[in-house]
């Protein structure tokens, strides 16, 4: 289990890397600009869980994205609340550029913030009903916190295009426009040592089945607060 | 070498390396949040943020030496504005007129005040962008002397990062009601060796405006270090030209709470 406390920047790394390892379609040699179009395909299918050899009965929150083509960030600006002392959702995957809005719902002062080398923030201490929105420009693995509360904790990834979905209950997802050819597609769970891979071909106007297993730890990742120091309350689980 | 020898050593070595390793360690927080002894910066506390801030300074100026004490609480009102609530008192030794072999020295509370630093773009770096100007507005009661004595204070603050370096430029204004009244300049540039240490240099002077305030320059270099919630910086001000001060060496820190 000590291991575990080392999977936060382990997974990063192995994040990071499946950006490089991606492939590119023969006719186009540098990574740019693709437009979801009509001519695009899908990929869709399940994920399914197992936390320590068992299959977990909620198989939501596991982010299916593909790597290979760039796409423009959407202009909608998803939500990170605060919420009973908890981020919600505690996975939220977007476009690089893409802005996230962190609104407070609880009756009492967050201090959302990031130390992750992708994206480092603070928030600072702001009430309920205020809200703050961050852009997130650069690829990677944000990991959030409460500078407040130790328990609270949300994983954010930033993705080089809208070809992403996130499972739900039953394990199950659908990517839509997705540019025909082959690619590289992973499946992240911040509670697994490293994302499960496969490569798909995609066929404009078709969809291409894809299944894959995740194996997650069942702990939190440790963490410090912004400071760097181990947070006031010692009993409380991270 | 003899057993208890080599563990002094190995202990020695031990605690050099554990030095080391905090020092160039990366730290969470950003580093020093004002890298210059002398020259104002465009970092501002967030909103509710609270830090204990003081700095000591020494001045020498040949027959006359004297060393400072500012401090203050300052409280980040918005993410973008700061304000601090500064007290100063000053120690200063000089010859005695009557007997130069003997030297006297004196104590005293200088100014208490009033300061604001307002960012003029996002508190977050990121979102804010490489050009960053702050204003600065301060009012001190100076004190001692029969009649009230009012110094107002204002600074307009550049800021520039390129890649580690960080480079900023500082124009100030001085008016004391007693009439004295001048004008300064500063710029500094640092390097980010990680994310705890800068490395840098400043160039300070004052141009007089009144008879009783002199016009001189000062170079000097500086040290920045953050570490968890506290970050300090020192430096070195050394006098280029003939009114300056020989050397002024200044030691900034503050703890966030």
């Amino acid at each position: 289990m000590k291991a575990i406390t080392a999977a936060a920047p382990v997974a990063a790394l192995v994040f990071a890397a499946t950006f490089s390892a991606a492939s590119i379609p023969a006719a186009d040699a540098v990574a740019q600009s693709v437009a979801a179009n009509a001519s695009a395909g899908r990929i869709a299918g399940q994920i399914s869980v197992t936390t320590k050899g068992k299959a977990k009965r909620d198989a939501s929150g596991v982010v299916i994205y593909v790597v290979g083509f760039k796409q423009d960030a959407a202009k909608t600006i998803p939500k990170m609340t605060q919420k009973d002392r908890q981020f919600v959702p505690r996975v939220l995957a977007i476009t690089a550029g893409q802005k996230i809005d962190f609104p407070n719902l609880d009756s009492y002062f967050h201090n959302v913030f990031s130390l992750s080398k992708t994206r480092r923030f603070d928030l600072g201490q702001f009430k309920k009903g205020r809200s703050k929105v961050k852009t997130f420009p650069r690829k990677g693995i944000v990991e959030v916190y409460c500078n407040i509360h130790p328990k609270m904790s949300a994983t954010i990834l930033v993705l080089p295009n809208r070809a992403f979905a996130i499972t739900d209950k039953a394990g199950k997802f659908r990517i839509d426009g997705v540019p025909p050819g082959e690619w590289k597609v992973f499946a992240y769970s911040r509670h697994a040592l490293k994302p499960a891979r496969s490569k798909v071909k995609v066929t404009a106007g078709q969809t291409t089945p894809l299944r894959l297993a995740v194996n997650e730890t069942k702990f939190e990742f440790k963490h410090k607060n912004k400071f760097g120091e181990n947070y006031r309350d010692k009993k409380a689980k991270y | 070498m003899s057993h208890h020898r080599a563990l002094n050593v190995l202990r020695r070595v031990a605690a050099v390396a554990v030095l080391l390793a905090t020092v160039l360690v990366a730290a969470p927080a950003e580093a020093g949040r004002r890298p210059w002894i002398w020259v104002w910066d465009t970092e501002v506390l967030h909103e509710r943020e609270v830090e204990i801030e003081q700095w000591i300074w020494e001045m020498n100026l040949g027959a006359k030496q004297s060393a400072w004490l500012w401090w203050a609480p300052v409280v980040g009102l918005t993410d973008t504005l700061e304000l601090a609530v500064p007290v100063e008192a000053s120690w200063w030794w000089l010859p005695s007129e009557a007997d130069g072999d003997k030297w006297q020295a004196s104590t005293q509370f200088e100014t208490w005040g009033l300061s604001l630093r307002w960012r003029l773009a996002e508190n977050d770096p990121d979102e804010a962008g490489d050009w960053v100007p702050l204003v600065r507005l301060a009012i001190k009661k100076l004190m001692g002397g029969r009649k009230p004595q009012w110094q107002f204070e204002g600074n307009v603050v550049v800021s520039n990062d390129t890649g580690a370096l960080h480079s900023t430029l500082d124009l100030g204004f001085f008016y004391a009601t007693r009439g004295a009244q001048w004008a300064t300049y500063a710029f500094g540039m640092a390097y980010g060796i990680n994310d705890a240490i800068r490395l840098g240099g400043e160039v300070f002077g004052e141009i007089g405006l009144s008879e009783e305030r002199k016009t001189f320059t000062m170079v000097g270099p500086d040290l920045g270090f953050t570490h968890g919630r506290t970050w300090i910086t020192i430096g070195c001000l050394i006098g280029v030209t003939d009114k300056a001060a020989r050397y002024m060496p200044r030691l900034i820190w503050a703890i966030k709470f």
